[in-house]
């Protein structure tokens, strides 16, 4: 026995535009682009408060706050990208356990 | 912005408030010498103070906006003030009418000078310790939780 | 990146500046109190900033609050803000509370800065403190 779930719903029907959801065409973009990009930025952010430590630590910056600011931007960016990567870790692990 | 340069600036405010208060020192100890090494009579000294402005102040002006930064000494220069008179004809530095030079030092506006000089120096500390907290609280971005 | 503070941070990093140079202003002043022919000077910033910062809740407007700070940060760093009061004497009692007052500001705005950002930190660790 079969069942069929949508074959109540006449052919053509466009659910994305009935939701609301539809995007212009071109600009669907990748969930892993997306992160990859996210974890680049965040690479780069690091190194440039890396670089902020060194000039504090050259006595070539004395801008207290401007370090520190940065290196709270960084380490928050930090934490959002990493629980981003556990989410979708659980996500990939649930898949992975999933009874077929 | 710098932190640093308020501690500059506080700390050439304690170097002459300091400065100021040593001459008076020296005023007020020497308020009845008569002859000094080189011959004459003690003339009081009197500190020129003016705003600092060397050449790394104009670097720093350039980025932070402040032309001169702090203050500095320009000069200690013998006061132009006339001896004190005193006929005292036995004293040894009596001149032949017998009258003694004594140096022209106003006890009361030396004491005023030294009050004066200790509330800005204070006032110079306290800066300081602003300048210390601003700093410090500076280095407690992101670990207040 | 995500941007995650907003023109908010911005904000708050060019006040902790003005309030760096308000505090060197001060203190230059105070150094200066016997020096004569000494103008003191003052710093004038916040009435630069009316209106760009009290926008409606609805709308905030990142963009232009943005667009006025690079114009206002040009302004501090070449010290247009620092002006020669019209008073002609450094009066130490006045200067000292000044700088009282800009110190409890300094520490107002990071105070304000911390929270914000353990909220944000609370969002993004799912409500538990990190």
């Amino acid at each position: 026995m079969s069942i069929d779930s949508t074959g109540f719903i006449p052919p053509g029907v466009d659910f994305a535009r009935l939701a609301g959801v539809e995007s212009p065409p071109g600009a669907q973009r990748d969930f892993g682009q997306w992160l990859d990009q996210q974890v680049g930025d965040l690479n780069q952010q690091l190194q440039s408060s890396d670089q902020l430590v060194r000039q504090l630590a050259a006595g070539e910056i004395n801008n207290l706050h401007q370090v520190m600011m940065e290196l709270e931007k960084a380490k928050l960016n930090f934490e959002l990208v990493m629980q981003v990567r556990n989410k979708v870790l659980e996500a990939y692990r649930e898949v992975i356990r999933m009874q077929l | 912005m710098d932190y640093f340069s308020a501690f500059d600036i506080s700390a050439s405010g304690l170097t002459v408030q300091k400065l100021r208060l040593d001459t008076v020192a020296l005023n007020l100890a020497n308020v009845n010498t008569t002859r000094v090494t080189g011959g004459g009579v003690f003339r009081p000294l009197e500190v020129i103070v003016g705003e600092r402005s060397t050449f790394r102040a104009q670097l720093d002006a350039l980025q932070s906006g402040l032309r001169g930064m702090g203050v500095e000494v320009v000069d200690i220069r013998p006061a132009d003030v006339q001896p004190r008179l005193v006929h005292d004809p036995g004293h040894p530095d009596a001149n032949a009418d017998g009258f003694v030079e004594f140096p022209g030092i106003n006890p009361v506006s030396e004491m005023v000078t030294l009050i004066e000089t200790t509330r800005a120096y204070e006032a110079n500390v306290r800066a300081i310790s602003a300048a210390r907290e601003i700093a410090l609280r500076a280095l407690e971005i992101g670990s207040g939780r | 990146m995500i941007d995650l503070g907003g023109a908010t941070v911005d904000l708050v990093r060019l006040s902790l500046d003005v309030a760096l140079l308000r505090h060197q202003v001060i203190a230059n002043n105070i150094a200066n109190a016997h020096t004569p022919g000494f103008l003191p000077r003052r710093v004038q910033f916040e009435s630069l900033l009316a209106g760009a910062a009290s926008q409606p809740p609805s709308g905030i407007n990142d963009a232009a609050l943005r667009g006025k700070l690079e114009t206002l940060t040009q302004l501090v760093r070449e010290g247009a803000v620092v002006k020669t009061s019209s008073e002609d004497s450094v009066e130490l009692d006045l200067e000292m509370v000044r700088l009282t007052e800009n110190v409890i500001r300094y520490r107002a705005l990071l105070e304000a800065l911390g929270k914000r950002s353990s909220m944000i930190a609370m969002a993004i660790n799912e409500g538990r403190q990190s």
